[in-house]
């Protein structure tokens, strides 16, 4: 493909403007860039808790320039840089960070989640026909950006500790109190909007659980 | 002299910073200002010009904000040519340094052989602008044909660039954006901002500085040899026809009195020969305004005019139509083909 496209470009420049150094540089830098696209597509990367209208990671992987504005504009901080160690090619690419915020689908906003809005290149686009949760209405919506998971060995409540501050952060009754007082998770109502996640104080000082590495009840995306 | 030539470095270096800094300040303030891959307030975002078109390349679709991106960098370009080069692009001051040590050191010997074939000048004034004259009507460093002196020059870069610009294609995303030296800058920020704000440690800021150091310190010279984004900018400032480049052959020493002086062409980061463009690695169209051959120049020879004199000849002319034509279909296919 590459070199497809430069043979007119040797043609064009003859000469001193076209050296044989010349040439290597480019083809080494172009069957780089095609090694790089292979090797990123090839190495498996994470599935990560995407923006509202990201979760086409294929979308998103195209359209995404890594230019920042959703993490910025987020009215909650809830969006945060993906790192490498995420994979590739979901590196500088947005995704949600429950530990600084938790996503409210800018219920507040009139107009609409605030990361779709400012998305210069549509990566962050909600398909035809979403209905997004309301926090207000305790609508779900059909957004969904993942699932909250209880783990049951770190949480509060189950050690009796009467902990249930998950339950009264959820804006959409997705979760409520079992018969042990441990919280469960209603996935059929549960959008992934993080407030469980971002209330939890599992690992907080003088809570955290022997062997705990996270919060008791994180949302994990969708398999 | 040699203040005036500090002079504007610092105030390329000022204007670079300006940019980083709003952009860091911006990455901890609502505004929602971005970076350079996409930088503007609110819903309006200036996008960057090669990540637009990787972006519209990978959907195979036209996305109004990017189709916009493109169109306005392409007027800026008409007008400025390739100022974000010098002026705005963190890289050009890292890949710079570099070389602006080694050519301090020949600075000062050249600066010295052109004050001696200064001072002889007027004895043989004569006989040293016949051979001069004779010496410059060919090419003067290579007795072949070398390129031409108008339009864009194609190297490496665009290969570098149509490869870009297939991978994408075949991969669907924006493959050079993963190593792009300007975007991981920002990225670097943001990250270090962000370790000394929250705490927050990740592998991430050690593998781009790493990745920003072995493109910029380890390739031989990343903008002049790799850079894509460069390589489109010089395709788009093919129709730049103001703030040339204009050297007065009456003052200049090489030109006018024959001194081998070619301070010029030795400050010159895009590899541009004032005194002979073919023989240079670049045209005009590579000309990032960065004003190291005004600044360097002894004689004050070279100046920035809004439009180059007529008088200036074949040096600085306009491009015969023709060619101009070909310029213009060739940028157009590099950015609608894919």
């Amino acid at each position: 493909m590459a070199e497809e496209k430069k043979m007119p470009g040797a043609l064009r420049a003859p000469g001193a403007g076209f050296t044989r150094r010349t040439f290597t540089l480019g083809a080494l830098g172009a069957a780089g860039l095609v090694a790089l696209g292979a090797g990123a597509k090839i190495v498996p990367s994470k599935t990560l808790l995407r923006p509202p209208g990201g979760q086409d990671e294929v979308t998103l992987w195209g359209n995404c320039l890594h230019c920042e504005k959703c993490r910025e504009v987020c009215p909650k901080g809830a969006i945060g840089p993906t790192h490498l160690e995420d994979g590739i090619l979901n590196m500088r690419t947005p995704s949600m960070d429950f530990k600084a915020g938790w996503c409210d689908f800018c219920t507040n906003e009139t107009d609409g989640p605030q990361c779709v809005k400012v998305c210069p290149t549509r990566a962050l686009i909600l398909p035809a026909g979403a209905v997004l949760g309301n926090t207000e209405t305790c609508e779900v919506g059909n957004i969904v950006l993942g699932v909250a998971e209880v783990n049951r060995d770190w949480c509060l409540a189950q050690r009796g500790m009467g902990c249930h501050e998950c339950v009264d952060a959820c804006a959409f009754d997705a979760l409520e109190l079992g018969y042990d007082h441990v919280p469960v998770v209603d996935a059929e109502r549960c959008n992934g909007c993080g407030a469980c996640e971002n209330a939890c104080i599992s690992l907080t000082a003088g809570a955290i659980a022997p062997g705990a590495t996270d919060r008791a009840i994180v949302v994990v995306p969708l398999s | 002299m040699n203040e005036n030539k500090t002079k504007t470095y610092r105030l390329r270096m000022i204007a670079m910073l300006a940019v980083l800094a709003v952009v860091a300040v911006g990455y901890f303030a609502a505004g929602g200002i971005g970076n350079l891959c996409g930088i503007g307030f609110e819903s309006i975002t200036l996008l960057c010009p090669l990540g637009a078109l990787l972006a519209m390349v990978a959907e195979k679709t036209a996305i109004p904000a990017a189709v916009v991106s493109v169109l306005a960098v392409l007027v800026i370009c008409i007008v400025l040519g390739k100022v974000f080069c010098s002026w705005v692009c963190p890289v050009h001051f890292l890949s710079g340094s570099k070389r602006r040590k080694e050519f301090r050191a020949c600075a000062a010997n050249t600066r010295k052989d052109g004050e001696i074939g200064g001072s002889n000048a007027p004895a043989d004034a004569g006989a040293l602008t016949e051979q001069e004259k004779t010496a410059l009507s060919g090419c003067s460093s290579c007795a072949a044909p070398c390129g031409k002196s108008r339009g864009v020059k194609i190297d490496s870069r665009h290969g570098i660039l149509a490869a870009a610009l297939g991978s994408t294609l075949v991969f669907g995303f924006p493959v050079f954006c993963l190593v792009c030296p300007v975007g991981l800058t920002f990225a670097t920020v943001l990250l270090v901002m962000r370790l000394f704000a929250f705490g927050e440690t990740t592998w991430t800021i050690i593998a781009f500085i790493a990745l920003i150091a072995a493109e910029v310190v380890l390739l031989p010279r990343w903008c002049a040899k790799f850079c894509p984004l460069g390589a489109l900018l010089s395709l788009m400032s093919g129709l730049n026809r103001t703030f040339r480049p204009h050297l007065n052959a009456e003052k200049c020493l090489a030109e006018s009195r024959g001194a081998s002086c070619d301070l010029c062409v030795r400050a010159c980061p895009e590899g541009i020969n004032l005194h002979d463009i073919a023989a240079g690695e670049t045209t005009l169209a590579d000309c990032s305004k960065c004003r190291a051959c005004a600044d360097v120049c002894p004689e004050r020879a070279v100046t920035f005019p809004l439009l180059a004199p007529k008088a200036a000849g074949e040096r600085a002319a306009t491009p015969a139509p023709a060619e101009l034509d070909e310029d213009l279909v060739f940028a157009e296919g590099a950015g609608t083909d894919r």
